[in-house]
């Protein structure tokens, strides 16, 4: 089948074909096979199945594509949704999981929405600060345990997690292990107010001010 | 070594009655709860109008000794429910049962290994719920509301738990002395049946329940106590202890010399000693009484099962018939 035909053009197939990618990297974990499923533990398969959609939704885009989080939103609940299923029958407590899953919806919303914003106008500040948000808090906070060398304890370290936890990416990773990330925030609404959810929602005002500006100024 | 004195301290720990109550539903009925002690026991069934189900159930009780019969009643919108009259059931005092039986080393956990895996139904759902929601791309907001709908979906029918590995140590002293089943899991223990124990959770304030799921035929008991090592202690009649083959096995003469035996078949003679053979795992052979002779062995078969005799190890364990 010719996608040009069912998609309009080789840009739209590209975005369906990230989009399935990212679905199927979403759902790859739920049917590893044996050995490596038990390789990963009590991991939660809910925090492994939201990181692809924390890492794609914001990616900065124009046209149709920046309007779709919805789209991705509806892609990744039935797999969350299953991978949650999975964290429970192993065991996680339910607050755990809804967490997890309120954390992870919570962030790609307002990542699809900031993108949204940004596709209005305002993309020059969008693109830095999602490139911040996802990419540069992680890879510092990173550096930052890796140079600690693992011992912790130093000024380092606080500042590695205060960068993990402002990035919903680096949080999202960190929710892989039980109790954490997400789930750091105790009860499950209030992941709401977990510093990576507000950095999510500060993202999304921003952009959505500076895209009002530039509207106002054209 | 440290280890078999931790756990013959765990064995030493505190202990809760589970006693039974019979009861009789009829349908229609979407869950319910039996309150009798410390914790309610969870009844997740589902039955249709008129229908009606009449079975024992396990109720945990509070440490102190209660009077007889059990007292329970029902919570949750049954259309009629009730505890059968007269049809409590308490396992007795504890302190009733042999030291020397209960004063044991108990097994040591492991967490479970086998990971739960979704269903080939919960595969077609999600490709599906792909088919559908890219279906409606250009419509992104509807996408969302089907892939929020296909998750409900997914929720209302979860994969299956899988109880971690169940380790079962039969105590006993002597063929004609009494028996204890003690069976042990860490987070989730099936229990085989309704029948009243003892129930030991570690830590001992974890907090657990008792819950009647769906499956097999009359539904599956359950005790649930997520992330804690659970271990339950059943009275079992000598008659019942079984007959089985030994894969391995160990014996202690009454002057304390330990010697593994190898494999011993049901009715065969008693194995000549092994010149070097591996001792027994060290949790086993804790809490023993000495000056007695000892028989351990490990059951031959699926799962781990385990047998700990005091006394008439020479032939004379109701295994051995």
């Amino acid at each position: 089948m010719n996608p040009r035909a069912v998609t309009g053009g080789p840009v739209r197939a590209g975005r369906l074909v990230v989009l399935v990618g990212a679905w199927g990297l979403s759902a790859a974990p739920l049917w590893l096979p044996d050995s490596a499923a038990a390789s990963l533990g009590d991991a939660s398969r809910c925090a492994l199945a939201w990181i692809p959609w924390i890492a794609l939704v914001g990616l900065p885009a124009g046209g149709r594509a920046a309007r779709d989080w919805p789209l991705a939103l509806g892609l990744a609940l039935p797999v969350v949704a299953l991978a949650a299923g999975v964290d429970r029958a192993a065991g996680q407590p339910i607050a755990s999981l809804l967490a997890t899953t309120l954390g992870g919806a919570w962030a790609v919303a307002w990542l699809g929405e900031a993108r949204c914003a940004a596709a209005r106008g305002g993309a020059r500040f969008f693109a830095p600060l999602w490139l911040l948000l996802i990419g540069g808090l992680p890879a510092l906070a990173a550096a930052l345990a890796w140079g600690e060398g693992g011992g912790g304890g130093g000024a380092g370290s606080g500042l590695a997690e205060t960068c993990a936890r402002l990035s919903p990416l680096a949080t999202g990773w960190r929710s892989v292990r039980p109790g954490t990330g997400f789930a750091e925030s105790g009860l499950g609404w209030s992941v709401l107010l977990a510093p990576s959810s507000l950095a999510c929602l500060l993202l999304w005002m921003a952009t959505a001010i500076a895209a009002g500006r530039e509207r106002a100024e054209a | 070594m440290i280890a078999s004195v931790w756990m013959l301290l765990l064995a030493l720990g505190p202990q809760q009655p589970v006693g039974t109550v019979e009861l009789r539903l009829v349908g229609p009925l979407d869950g319910a709860a039996v309150e009798a002690g410390s914790a309610p026991t969870e009844l997740r069934l589902e039955l249709a109008r008129g229908e009606i189900r009449q079975f024992a159930a396990p109720v945990l009780l509070p440490d102190a000794p209660l009077p007889l019969p059990v007292a329970a009643r029902l919570s949750g919108a049954p259309a009629e429910a009730q505890v059968v009259p007269g049809s409590g059931r308490h396992p007795g005092l504890w302190s009733e049962l042999s030291p020397t039986l209960v004063g044991r080393g108990l097994p040591p956990l492991v967490e479970g290994t086998e990971p739960a895996r979704p269903g080939a139904l919960h595969g077609a759902w999600i490709l599906a719920a792909l088919v559908v929601v890219m279906a409606m791309r250009r419509r992104p907001w509807v996408a969302g509301g089907l892939g929020f709908v296909a998750a409900v979906a997914l929720l209302s029918r979860p994969p299956e738990r899988v109880p971690g590995p169940t380790v079962e140590v039969l105590e006993g002293e002597g063929a004609a002395g009494p028996w204890l089943r003690v069976r042990g899991a860490r987070g989730r223990l099936e229990l085989e049946d309704a029948a009243a124990g003892w129930l030991r959770l570690l830590p001992g304030s974890a907090p657990a329940q008792l819950a009647l799921e769906e499956g097999g035929s009359g539904g599956r008991w359950a005790v649930e106590a997520p992330g804690a090592r659970i271990y339950y202690y059943e009275a079992l009649p000598a008659s019942r202890a079984g007959s089985g083959e030994l894969a391995r096995s160990w014996i202690r003469a009454e002057d304390g010399a330990w010697s593994a035996r190898g494999p011993w078949a049901a009715g065969s003679p008693l194995p000549a000693a092994i010149e070097g053979g591996e001792p027994p795992p060290a949790w086993l052979i804790a809490g023993l009484p000495p000056g007695e002779e000892v028989l351990l062995g490990l059951l031959a078969g699926p799962g781990e099962r385990w047998l700990r005799s005091v006394g008439g190890a020479g032939g004379e364990s109701p295994l051995r018939r």
